[in-house]
């Protein structure tokens, strides 16, 4: 009897070989049509827009490159308006040795490049800006978003302590205005200092909310960039909303650091997006989650295009 | 006036009935086996002289009422020798009758436990397979496994390779009504769902439906799996036990007191971990660290029967079972020494108390009080040691997660069985359960010597009251039967209180060329939900309870068919046709370990329901199910044709997928043959379509930080995988041929078998996962990506030794 245990024992041995498990198989998956993708949302508060332009590629391709002669181009409420430069395999609308007037939201010349690049006017509340991306080897792409009404931040109250390990616990509470239920917000708390640039520092940012419509919270603890934020629905908005946070610091340069409330409007197809980014984010690398498709609003292409409008005050 | 008459009609109603029964007097009892003492469910008592019959309860117990006159009585039962009894009938009679088996018979041939033929029952759907041919299916590792066997029948799939989960006619495995002895049992798999809990060597009767449910049964919206365990040996101690490749069992049951109170206790567990505990020490001493650890699962059953008197019975089950696995690692590096601990159990503990209770000879009573407990726990923890000056004082640094799950029931049933006449068996009864639940805490503790964390998160438990009634009337007019009955269930958690009623009604009609038509259609409402990865089985997966963002789980279902038997063969041809609403999954990027909320003082989390979306299913098919059961070859062919569908708003677009275990085709062929006394052999063989599966269909790169620089939101890795549309392609096709002989036999007091078996002995790798992977050439460099199809269960053989005595 031994002699077939020992038999049985080598026969599961023998079989234990890792490629006698594979097999390498023809699953029929549709050839890819490789399409453009451009990720790019516009900012009332930005000083630079930059947009990459890349391909898509099969699952089982050789990786994707960036585009380098994409013409890129806007146009507000059927209006077209100026394309972008190309530098460095990125596509700029800036105000290098130009100027931005805040109050139209407008680059009004770039003489670097020997150019006037004219940004969409965000001053319009609803406008709609479209993009426009060609290259020759692939299919136009398109895509358009609606401009956002701006809020404001009324008011900031906090309080809160620094603790012997410089650790920081407090409470903010901010009241909005002009919250529109048509459309959905991002609110952010974020720190700029001397850490900032502290590559060595080790920081979080904790923000939790009894309020069912700020549950979700988020553990950052990137070197130097500390953010927090929450994304929610304007038609789910009451008054105001109060934030515990902890900060833990271990650099020494607190005393300079300073600590914004952000708040940006998105439309519905920016919010869908960061959402299912978020989403995307918590699962990868976690072999029981179920796939995430990161939604798209481009016309025959991928990515997004949206246009946000920001409001931010210290506290 | 016209109430007056109507009165009267009612009145003079009553008084024939009256009239007519007081013609008739009722026999009534138990039928058993003559010398186990074991109550034989669903043997036939039939009268020649009127033609007239019943067939015993789930407690042997009988209950014919006949006209005062002689009556020429036949007691049989499949497997057993029949009992012709002629008396002459004045009154209400109370008669125990004991079968003997069929000695001969029994050594060699593998007979079914039912006597009622096919075209008799009313009920479809319905599937009882007999323990003793359970035993002889070859099967994993050889471990006799009961749901592995039941995967075999049409209508029922597997989750996947060597799993023991049902999938019944496009449902899930929540769907389940699982019953040892009258309790839910809520989890039935052991080692990641390669083996399930059912100890066979305990088991008396396995019946499955499918659908066409009486209206005793509820909760649940795919099926019924009865298990009930044997109740012990009345007169002698007898014994029986294995000893196989990875576990090994034993059995015993007999009289407490000689023909009054009887018992039985049945253990089994794996020994994996003493075979592996000598080779991870050495392998730890090599590597100059400690590893300890253990991989084991366990089962225990034990049952008491008391007789108080004829018509008083007590019943006492209980089963505990679990899986552990431990891992203990200690690394000493000098002024440091590390340790890490990780360990997961889960397991069940079922307990019953049934009391039976003979009011009249036609009004038979069970009452069931039972004890439902199914626990998960997950645990890891690093300790770091280290000294801290140069004084060689130590410090510590710890950091434990504890996470854990279950659901607990305590549940009171009545059922009553009334018999008035042999055209009409009515059962009704309520019940009442209590479950609380606890879906998914984690405790978090971190020490060091500047801080302290002691955190809970995670949902705190949830109690709710589930009550059910019902009634059913199983009726007889001629060529006509019929199963109607009303099934009524409340559920009440936080803040909302649910109610269902549930119509249930099958259809039988005999046609003169003895082939039955059956009909049926049912409607069920399920308050529970199992939140399970669709990617694995898992013991993580959250059993939660309908809320009031939650909406119980709703299906109707219709079946049609024909069935027949001829001679030694049974065929059954059936279509189905069901619809599922609220069906529950878990949200794209969403599973158990995500989304875990900071419980606050006296709040309460409700993390799980933001994870999960609920939506509608459909399945429906065709099944065909031929089967001998009697004679030296017994076995089946199995073959179902079916669609299975799922539609969730938030999931896919909106657009409806197949179900990752929609399967197109299933076969399945089981044969077992007794070729003499000592030696009998069997063969299985599955195919079944591939299962569906997603697969990323194009990459895209990933988008910087994108806002403002601030908030910093980005991709993390190089690239972001588009998915196809949910479950759009098919991994390969499955099919697999398991052989088996036993070689047994006959000592003086007691019987021994050698059981050899060899399982996919062809060794054809079906497919488990399918992952990506790269092709390299001589140089190493990458030429190109393909998809792989990894298998885990190779050509396995097995070999066990049992015996009997």
């Amino acid at each position: 009897m031994i002699k077939y245990i020992s038999l049985i024992i080598l026969s599961i041995s023998f079989f234990g070989c890792e490629d006698a498990f594979q097999q390498v198989i023809e699953i029929d998956i549709p050839e890819h049509e490789p399409k453009l993708v451009s990720y790019c949302i516009l900012d009332d508060i930005q000083d630079t827009f930059h947009i990459d332009v890349y391909h898509s590629a099969g699952i089982l391709d050789d990786d994707f490159e960036k585009i380098e002669d994409a013409k890129i181009s806007f146009s507000a409420d059927g209006t077209n308006l100026n394309a972008a430069v190309v530098f460095d395999s990125t596509y700029y609308f800036s105000d290098w040795g130009g100027h931005w007037d805040q109050e139209k939201m407008v680059w009004v010349k770039d003489t670097l490049y020997g150019g006037a690049y004219v940004l969409p006017n965000f001053d319009i509340a609803k406008q709609i800006i479209e993009i426009e991306i060609e290259q020759g080897q692939y299919p136009k792409t398109t895509a358009s978003s609606i401009v956002p009404p701006k809020p404001s931040i009324t008011k900031i109250e906090y309080s809160g302590i620094v603790d012997t390990i410089n650790e920081t616990n407090g409470s903010v509470e901010v009241w909005f205005d002009g919250i529109n239920p048509d459309f959905f917000y991002m609110v952010a708390i974020t720190k700029e200092g001397l850490m900032y640039n502290d590559t060595y520092g080790e920081t979080s940012l904790n923000i939790d909310s009894k309020d069912p419509r700020f549950r979700v919270h988020y553990l950052y603890a990137n070197l130097g960039f500390p953010d927090g934020f929450l994304l929610f629905e304007g038609k789910d908005f009451e008054k105001s909303f109060t934030k515990r946070f902890g900060f833990r610091d271990w650099s020494d340069s607190h005393t300079d650091d300073k600590y914004f409330v952000k708040l940006i409007a998105l439309s519905k197809d920016v919010y869908n997006y960061l959402n299912a980014v978020i989403v995307y984010n918590q699962a990868d690398g976690n072999p029981f989650a179920e796939p995430v498709v990161i939604p798209t609003n481009f016309d025959n292409g991928y990515g997004i295009f949206g246009v946000t409008r920001t409001v931010k005050k210290e506290f | 006036m016209q109430k007056k008459r109507t009165t009267l009609l009612f009145i003079l109603c009553m008084v024939a009935i009256s009239i007519g029964y007081a013609q008739k007097a009722t026999i009534s009892g138990y039928i058993e086996d003559q010398e186990t003492g074991e109550r034989l469910i669903a043997a036939n008592v039939f009268d020649t002289k009127s033609g007239q019959g019943t067939v015993t309860n789930t407690f042997g117990f009988y209950s014919l009422t006949l006209p005062k006159d002689s009556v020429n009585l036949t007691f049989s039962y499949i497997g057993y020798q029949s009992k012709p009894l002629n008396l002459d009938l004045k009154k209400d009679i109370q008669l125990n009758i004991e079968l003997s088996s069929d000695v001969l018979l029994q050594e060699v041939e593998i007979v079914a436990d039912r006597v009622e033929k096919i075209e008799e029952e009313t009920q479809m759907s319905k599937v009882d397979i007999p323990v003793e041919l359970i035993k002889k299916i070859p099967t994993l590792f050889g471990e006799v496994d009961v749901l592995k066997t039941l995967q075999l029948l049409p209508g029922v799939q597997s989750g996947g390779e060597g799993q023991t989960g049902l999938y019944v006619r496009g449902g899930s495995p929540d769907q389940n009504l699982i019953l040892l002895d009258g309790v839910p049992v809520y989890n039935v798999s052991h080692l990641l769902g390669i083996f399930s809990v059912f100890n066979a060597d305990a088991i008396k009767t396995v019946t499955l439906t499918k659908g066409g449910f009486p209206a005793r049964f509820g909760g649940r919206l795919s099926s019924v799996l009865e298990i009930n365990m044997k109740d012990g040996h009345k007169e002698k101690i007898k014994g029986e036990g294995s000893i196989g490749i990875i576990s090994s069992k034993f059995t015993l049951q007999g009289p407490i007191i000689k023909n009054k109170t009887t018992f039985l206790i049945s253990a089994r567990r794996t020994y994996w971990d003493l075979l592996a505990r000598p080779l991870l020490k050495k392998a730890a001493m090599n590597e100059g660290v400690k590893v300890g650890g253990t991989l084991y699962f366990y089962d225990a059953n034990a049952k008491i029967t008391h007789k108080f008197n004829e018509k008083n019975r007590l019943f006492l089950s209980f089963y505990s079972g679990a899986d552990i696995f431990k891992t203990d690692i200690e690394e000493d590096f000098g002024n440091n020494m590390y340790k890490t601990q990780f360990g997961v159990a889960w397991g069940n503990i079922v307990t019953a108390a049934r009391w039976n209770h003979q009011f009249t000879p036609k009004l038979f009573l069970n009452t069931t009080m039972t004890y439902s407990n199914y626990d998960l726990k997950v645990h890891a923890s690093e300790t770091d040691t280290y000294q801290k000056d140069t004084l060689g004082n130590l410090a510590t640094e710890s950091f434990a997660a504890i996470y854990k799950s279950g659901i607990r029931d305590f549940s009171g049933k009545l059922d009553f069985d009334y018999i008035p006449s042999p055209n009409h068996y009515v059962r009704f009864g309520a019940s009442a359960t209590r479950h609380i639940y606890s879906p998914g805490a984690l405790t978090v503790k971190v020490e060091d010597e500047s801080f302290n964390i002691d955190t809970t998160l995670g949902t705190k438990p949830i109690n709710s009251m589930e009550y059910d009634a019902y009634v059913e009337d199983d009726m007889k007019f001629g060529a006509l039967k019929m199963n109607i009955g009303l099934h009524f269930s409340a559920f009440a958690p936080k803040d909302v209180v649910y109610t269902s009623l549930q119509p249930r009604i099958g259809l039988r009609y005999l046609l003169p060329s003895g082939y039955a038509l059956k009909g049926s259609f049912t409607t069920m409402t399920q308050y529970l939900n199992l939140l399970a990865s669709e990617s694995f089985s898992l013991p993580s997966d959250l059993w939660v309870p309908s809320t009031k963002n939650i909406v119980p789980q709703q299906s109707w279902q219709s079946a049609i068919g024909v069935a027949k038997s001829f001679k030694d063969y049974e065929l059954s041809v059936e279509g189905f046709y069901k619809q599922m609403k609220n069906v529950v999954s878990y949200l794209p990027g969403e599973s158990f370990l995500t989304g875990l909320e900071v419980l606050e003082d006296g709040g309460e989390g409700n993390s799980w329901e933001t994870k999960i979306t609920q939506g509608d299913g459909e399945a429906y098919g065709a099944e065909v199910f031929l089967q001998k059961k009697k004679g030296k070859t017994t076995g089946w062919i199995g073959y179902t044709l079916s669609w299975n569908w799922r539609q969730f708003d938030k999931i896919n677009g909106g657009k409806k997928f197949a179900f990752k275990y929609d399967r197109r085709h299933d076969l399945s062929i089981v044969v077992t043959h007794q070729f003499t006394k000592k030696i009998s052999a069997s063969a299985t063989w599955v195919y079944g379509t591939g299962n569906a599966v997603s697969l990323p269909e194009s990459k895209l790169p990933r988008a910087g930080t994108i806002i403002n620089n601030n908030p910093n939101i980005y991709f993390s890795g190089d690239e972001y995988e588009n998915p196809s549309e949910k479950n759009k392609f098919r991994m390969s096709n499955y099919h697999r041929l398991d052989l088996g002989i036993d070689f047994t036999k006959k000592k003086k007091r007691w019987s021994r078998t050698w059981s050899i078996g060899v399982y996919n002995a062809y060794f054809h790798k079906n497919p488990y996962f399918i992952t990506r992977s790269d092709v390299r050439n001589n140089e190493g460099e990458v030429t190109k990506s393909v998809f792989k199809e990894v298998s885990i269960l190779p050509f396995l053989p097995s070999i066990s030794y049992s015996f009997k005595f």
